[in-house]
């Protein structure tokens, strides 16, 4: 090439150097974000319910020094599975799928696991008597223009008399509340973002087994396990993580997961203390009481689900979805009737208010022909102490002030920390988990 | 989708019979910030899936205008245009085939311009650009309780293009060009609930849409 050609030619590839917008340049349109995630720090994530675990999975995949720390002495948090009380797998906390238009859809499909539609009928426990529909519409609580009152109030002020009480705290149950506490207002803003979809699905296994198998195996040997945390002093680069064996464990960046009653009740001390306006958000956001209680029968008397309930407020037959011969009615008791149940003071006790309410829409078929029952509270469970995080009268749009990072050190993930609807449920938490890596590396990126 | 395509016909057939009428097909490489996020969000969150989601950049797409007026030897010309566009991402994985579909349908109004006496021409042009972002996984259209998982979204876009004519046979012309176009471009939510199945995530539902055109038309009669 002479002179002038090179000239030319070099010119002219400047030129097209300019007029090339740098997105053109398949570099900078990475098909990845964090693509080269090149981080020499160590990570401590505290708590290995699902958001944790998702963390840690995905930290570790990428190569990032990882270590988890869990109070009790298994993994999964408010998921679990009661192993031999029925002769098909029974999940102990979460079991259905909200919606598979989310990453756990693509798990599921990408792992070939079966799942079903859970579409069976509902039956209404009103006024005294068994009915397939209500007179009223109940569908009230969602729409333009309402108040920031709670659901408790709002059917009074729409006119649903006495007899739609436990309708309505099944409707408040279902999001883990009370009728009393949770805001029709903020409820119904926060769902407005939900967009996994309305079909509920259950697993032929248990969701925890599909969890544990597809998220948590990979990332077990770097779980401790009964190591609640009680302190976390970030005043200095290097953070320290205090248990309650008496151990330290020094990290550069801490993902927090632990449920939000944890941190309403400070049971981890922050050293500086969180800025106010944090712990102030932490405190408006609900958990309330919550249990699952399992009845076996020797026949199947009852019918799918049964809604309203003064006991409790939604019943539903365990074995829709499963393949097995045992007859397992749910009593999936929140809120105000879980605390009630709680108060009794024992599974016998629980188990009898149970029957005796079954009994009346039954004809005393429940004490005929019942075998067992297992109680599953979560909300005397240690390091859990609830449901899962509602929205209360007053809150405000506080979940994006309790999840925001502190110092570029600390990371709040964990269900009630999602912004985006999803707050509730398993596949919401997994999301927080992996928003809060992003967040993180995205502190570290070169 | 059968009426996207059936408004394309219709200018397709129009051109043939009508005057100063012109056709065209190109590529389009597209530019939009906050789809990247989401998509790279989707490829991030994922690890399981071994091949990632690509971004949607390439498209193809066909546009007719046509051109008001007779006078031949007016420097400046206006016409109405109606193009349409379409993108794809695919990954295929194992047991799981993710595809993404955006379909852009821009009607517009065109300002012609000759370049002096060579045969350049450049042109401007305001267009409402909309858009339909679908999903389907294993060839299956994502779908909830039967409704489609879709998002659709507007925006106003500035285009300008420069091109060549070149003339075949004597009263008619094929006119390669170039074009770049920018639309502040306006989201439903529901777009990353099909790109990453989240909502908000990413942060904005606007984003601004760059596109760089390359593609030939057909004139039919000489502008
Ligand atoms: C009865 C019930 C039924 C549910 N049903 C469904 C359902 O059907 N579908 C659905 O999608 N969701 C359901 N959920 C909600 C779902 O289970 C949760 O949203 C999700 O599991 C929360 O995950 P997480 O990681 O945010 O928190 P968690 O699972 O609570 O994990 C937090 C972990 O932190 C640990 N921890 C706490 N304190 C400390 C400490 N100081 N130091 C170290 N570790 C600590 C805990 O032991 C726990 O393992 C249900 C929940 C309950 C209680």
């Amino acid at each position: 090439m002479n002179r002038r050609l090179f000239l030319k030619n070099t010119t002219l590839v400047s030129i097209g150097g300019l007029l090339l917008p740098s997105i053109l340049t398949t570099n900078c349109r990475k098909e990845q974000l964090l693509e080269d995630v090149d981080y020499d720090g160590k990570v401590i994530i505290i708590g290995a319910g699902v958001a944790g675990l998702y963390a840690a999975y995905l930290l570790k995949s990428k190569g990032v020094d990882v270590l988890v720390l869990e109070a009790s002495g298994s993994h999964g948090g408010r998921m679990g599975k009661i192993p031999g009380f029925a002769d098909f797998p029974i999940d102990s906390g979460a079991q259905w799928l909200h919606g598979r238009n989310n990453i756990l859809g693509d798990l599921i499909q990408q792992t070939n696991t079966t799942v079903t539609l859970d579409d069976s009928d509902l039956f209404y426990w009103f006024n005294n008597q068994l009915v397939t529909s209500l007179p009223q519409d109940t569908a009230i609580f969602e729409g333009e223009d309402l108040p920031d009152i709670s659901f408790k109030d709002y059917a009074i002020q729409k006119g649903l008399g006495a007899e739609y009480q436990y309708i309505v705290e099944n409707l408040a149950g279902d999001q883990g509340a009370s009728a009393a506490t949770l805001s029709v207002y903020w409820n119904n803003k926060e769902e407005e973002n939900w967009v996994s979809g309305d079909d509920d699905f259950k697993f032929k296994e248990t969701f925890f087994d599909f969890i544990d198998t597809q998220i948590a195996s990979k990332v077990t040997d770097i779980i401790q396990y009964n190591t609640p945390v009680t302190a976390i002093n970030y005043a200095q680069d290097t953070i320290l993580v205090s248990d309650l064996n008496g151990g330290t464990h020094q990290a550069d960046k801490v993902i927090i997961t632990v449920p939000i009653t944890q941190l309403k009740a400070n049971k981890i001390q922050f050293s500086p203390a969180l800025p106010a306006e944090k712990t102030d958000a932490f405190s408006k956001i609900g958990m309330g009481a919550g249990m699952k209680v399992f009845l076996k029968f020797s026949t199947k008397f009852y019918d799918e689900n049964i809604i309203g309930g003064s006991v409790c407020a939604a019943y539903a037959d365990e074995s829709v979805g499963k393949t097995g011969n045992d007859n397992i009615l749910l009593a999936f008791i929140m809120g105000v009737q879980a605390e009630n149940l709680t108060a009794l003071g024992s599974d016998s006790a629980i188990t009898t208010a149970l029957l005796q309410e079954l009994d009346a829409m039954y004809s005393g078929q429940a004490t005929a022909n019942f075998i067992a029952s297992q109680v599953e509270n979560w909300t005397t469970k240690p390091y859990i102490e609830g449901a899962y995080g509602y929205s209360t009268v007053g809150m405000g749009d506080v979940r994006k002030t309790a999840a925001s990072q502190v110092d570029n050190k600390l990371f709040f993930a964990g269900e009630a920390m999602n912004v985006n609807g999803h707050h509730q449920t398993v596949h919401g938490a997994v999301e927080t988990g992996y928003r809060e890596v992003i967040n993180l590396l995205k502190t570290v990126q070169k | 989708m059968k009426r996207f395509f059936l408004a394309i016909t219709c200018s397709l057939c129009f051109g043939v019979v009508a005057q100063k009428v012109r056709v065209g097909a190109s590529y389009t490489y597209l530019y939009a910030g906050q789809w990247d996020k989401a998509i790279q969000t989707y490829n991030f969150s994922r690890p399981f899936l071994t091949k990632p989601q690509p971004l949607l950049i390439h498209s193809a797409g066909v546009s007719g205008t046509y051109f008001f007026g007779d006078d031949n030897e007016k420097m400046l010309k206006h016409g109405i245009r109606l193009s349409y566009n379409y993108a794809r991402s695919t990954a295929e994985n194992t047991n799981f085939t993710n595809i993404l579909q955006l379909h852009l349908l821009t009607p517009g109004y065109v300002m012609h311009w000759k370049i002096g006496e060579k045969a350049l021409y450049a042109e401007a042009s305001v267009s409402v650009l909309t858009s339909g972002l679908f999903r389907q996984v294993n060839s299956e259209p994502v779908s909830d309780d039967d409704t489609p998982v879709r998002a659709f979204g507007i925006g106003g876009l500035i285009e300008a293009e420069f091109g060549y004519r070149k003339l075949f046979p004597a009263k008619n012309s094929i006119d390669p060009f170039v074009s770049v176009g920018y639309a502040p471009y306006l989201f439903s939510r529901n777009s990353e609930a099909v790109l990453n199945q989240t909502s908000g995530l990413t942060g904005r539902n606007w984003t601004g849409l760059l596109q760089l055109k390359v593609g030939v038309q057909f004139t039919f009669g000489v502008l």
